[in-house]
């Protein structure tokens, strides 16, 4: 008890700290109904719900201390300088900016002039709120702290073929960002659908997304979380599929020094198909989360997920990842396989799949693996005449990039790979 | 002399496995190594290759006027010092074209040489690889993982074949394979018999032996070299086995 009582009071100190911060940023605000309603309720409820502490089984191995000791400012600020572009983004992408926590149209694609079927409004007055989830006070915290956003449509029977990217960019110091995208992929359309964060260097980087797939529809949705080694991350990430929807998720996670995302997938409809894959590099002293839930709510739904965290120096790779089967989704097929290496004494993985299934005639699988690098493949390369150092890059990054493998936005894979393979560099010295 | 292998000793874990070797190759020769199970074949080449949970605990290994035994795995494959695997290994999610590639510009670039870019590897593999009778796929699969026991072999003679090498060491590289893949090994190894290329041939069988004429053959019998010769002795060799052959030396 002790020892975390000071814990605690720096979290809720944090939580006075900040609270007086948004309500003082938000009485700054022009009225912007329903964000700016949902906004005060999220406020309110951020102040009486318990902060996470590593006694609660979900932050156990994600420890937040340090968090509550940052000074974060939630004024926003335009761009005071030239952004660099996102790389990895196919030259016909449609482009949607936001930097320093407000949409930059100077920086965007223009919105009056988007392919048939495809409307995008980034209006704050515009945008359908995202609730906050009742036993998560950071993503109260998220929604009380928007400050933009977008509502994307893809209307039925439209084939986006131009990939639509949204990048969250921060050049400021310090400052709090809280995006909010609802993206909508009507019956039969298909769309791909590129979200990039990076930058900021010891921000707070909040990311909410509902994504909801119609009938019949495909959506591609690649994410890449790039942000300053100094920042924190938090992400929330829902998705719904109809029937015979299917979606094909691809993360890569490098940034942060605590990044936690959560993915929860709905199957609604028969037949729907979710593939989701992460590829995640932690190194130094950072803590990459990963959390997934994936619902079963029906018959004859497929989900496949693939995790590969390849972690090194002091680094902590955390995995959780629930399959739900509901009563009567029969002919579930559903599989889960989590994969570590660990490329230091130090590293840390600690990964926990489980599964609960209430219905009859399922198949249902998870998997995790740890390990080192394979010495007998390093041997081989080296005995080729190719440096330890390569060596042990070459194998490793083959270990990630395997996750992301079949991005079908070649740019992006390219970039992606090049990505896993710079960061790593710094793991592999002898 | 390409190498000079003096009363070599070398144990792993803790167990002795070369108990006073000594072995000397000149430019251009093709030595086979015989013994029985246990002997210490597969020692003495993963010792000379510098596989690192062998210790050698005495005795000394020159190659081209260098000590071998200072050098890394990697300074070795640099200086032209070639394992053929016994059991090739797998690594998955690096392309055997990547594979090739680093390695033929890892060799070169300890030579001095320029490294070679995509184009002009692709030109050099498909010549290597057409001398060998190989299909274009073997570039886009992952090394090794999903061959066959002889598209392994034939993956090492590929490689082999790119980096020319002035010492190919076969380790068991016969074991296990069908007739067609041995005689793909056996292709491999005299298309590339030169003046200046000297092999060994470390071998349970005397198969390989029936498509590769060594010049020199030796009976490795625990951990030590106890008769060198000719074919006369594959001959020996079968009618009164290694302990009578080791006994009488």
């Amino acid at each position: 008890m002790t020892l975390s009582q000071p814990l605690l009071n720096a979290a809720d100190d944090a939580r006075s700290r900040w609270h007086a911060l948004i309500a003082n940023w938000l009485s700054t605000q022009s009225s912007q109904a329903p964000v700016e309603a949902k906004r005060l309720e999220a406020l309110a409820a951020f102040t009486q719900m318990p902060l996470p502490t590593p006694r609660h089984e979900d932050w156990k191995y994600t420890r937040l201390a340090n968090l509550w000791k940052q000074n974060y400012q939630w004024e926003k600020a335009p761009v005071t300088s030239e952004i660099i572009p996102v790389s990895g983004l196919p030259e016909n992408a449609i482009r949607l900016i936001f930097v320093n926590g407000l949409f930059a149209p100077e920086l965007s694609t223009a919105l009056n002039a988007l392919p048939a079927g495809l409307t995008i409004n980034t209006q704050l007055s515009a945008l359908m709120p995202i609730d906050w989830q009742t036993d998560d006070a950071l993503s109260a915290l998220a929604v009380a702290s928007v400050s933009a956003g977008a509502m994307i449509n893809i209307a039925a029977n439209a084939q986006i073929s131009q990939p639509i990217a949204v990048c969250v960019i921060g050049e400021r110091v310090s400052q709090v960002q809280s995006i909010q995208l609802q993206v909508t992929v009507g019956k039969n359309a298909s769309a791909t659908f590129i979200e990039v964060v990076t930058g900021a260097e010891k921000g707070l980087m909040l990311s909410q997304l509902a994504l909801s797939i119609a009938e019949n529809a495909h959506c591609c949705h690649l994410f890449w979380q790039d942000v300053a080694d100094t920042t924190y991350y938090f992400g929330w990430r829902n998705a719904t599929l109809a029937r015979d929807a299917r979606l094909l998720q691809r993360t890569l996670s490098v940034g942060g020094i605590l990044s936690r995302q959560q993915y929860t997938v709905t199957i609604q409809g028969e037949n729907a198909e979710a593939d989701t894959a992460t590829g995640v590099v932690a190194l130094g002293k950072q803590t990459h989360d990963i959390r997934t839930h994936t619902r079963h709510a029906c018959l004859n739904a497929r989900s496949r997920q693939l995790h590969r965290f390849a972690i090194g120096g002091q680094a902590n790779g955390v995995f959780h990842g629930d399959i739900y089967v509901e009563r009567g989704a029969d002919k579930t097929d559903a599989n889960m396989a989590t994969n570590n290496l660990l490329l230091s004494p130090q590293a840390q993985a600690n990964s926990k799949p489980q599964l609960e299934i209430y219905a009859d005639d399922v198949r249902c699988t998870h998997g995790v693996t740890s390990g080192n690098l394979d010495e007998a493949q390093i041997f081989y390369l080296r005995a080729r005449g190719i440096p330890e150092s390569q060596a042990r890059l070459l194998v490793s990054a083959a270990f990630a990039q395997a996750a992301l493998a079949d991005v079908p936005v070649a740019e992006l894979a390219d970039v992606w790979h090049e990505v896993i393979a710079q960061k790593l560099q710094q793991a592999v010295v002898v | 002399m390409l190498l000079q292998v003096e009363n070599l000793q070398a144990t792993v874990a803790d167990k002795e496995v070369l108990r006073g070797l000594t072995l000397n190759i000149k430019a251009g020769e093709v030595h086979a190594i015989m013994g029985p199970n246990g002997a210490g074949k597969s020692s003495l080449a993963s010792v000379l290759a510098g596989r690192e949970d062998y210790d050698v605990t005495g005795g000394s290994a020159v190659f081209q006027g260098e000590d071998l035994l200072e050098m890394d795995p990697e300074a070795r494959a640099q200086a032209g010092l070639f394992l053929a695997f016994q059991y090739p290994v797998e690594i998955p999610g690096v392309s055997n074209k990547l594979f090739l590639q680093t390695a033929l510009n890892a060799v070169r670039a300890a030579k001095g040489l320029p490294a070679l870019d995509m184009f002009e590897f692709s030109q050099f593999v498909q010549e290597k690889m057409s001398l060998l009778g190989m299909r274009q796929e073997f570039l886009t699969r992952d090394v090794n993982v999903g061959f066959s026991g002889g598209e392994k072999k034939r993956n090492d003679m590929l490689q082999m074949a790119l980096l020319e090498p002035s010492l190919c060491i076969l380790d068991e590289t016969d074991s296990g394979l069908d007739i067609d893949a041995l005689k793909a090994v056996a292709q491999g190894v005299n298309a590339m018999r030169s003046p200046d290329r000297s092999f060994v041939l470390v071998t349970h069988y005397q198969r390989l032996l029936e498509y590769v004429a060594p010049d020199v053959i030796h009976i490795l019998y625990q951990g030590r070299i106890v008769k060198s010769g000719g074919m006369e002795l594959v001959a020996q060799i079968e009618e009164q086995g290694y302990d009578a052959i080791a006994a009488a030396a």
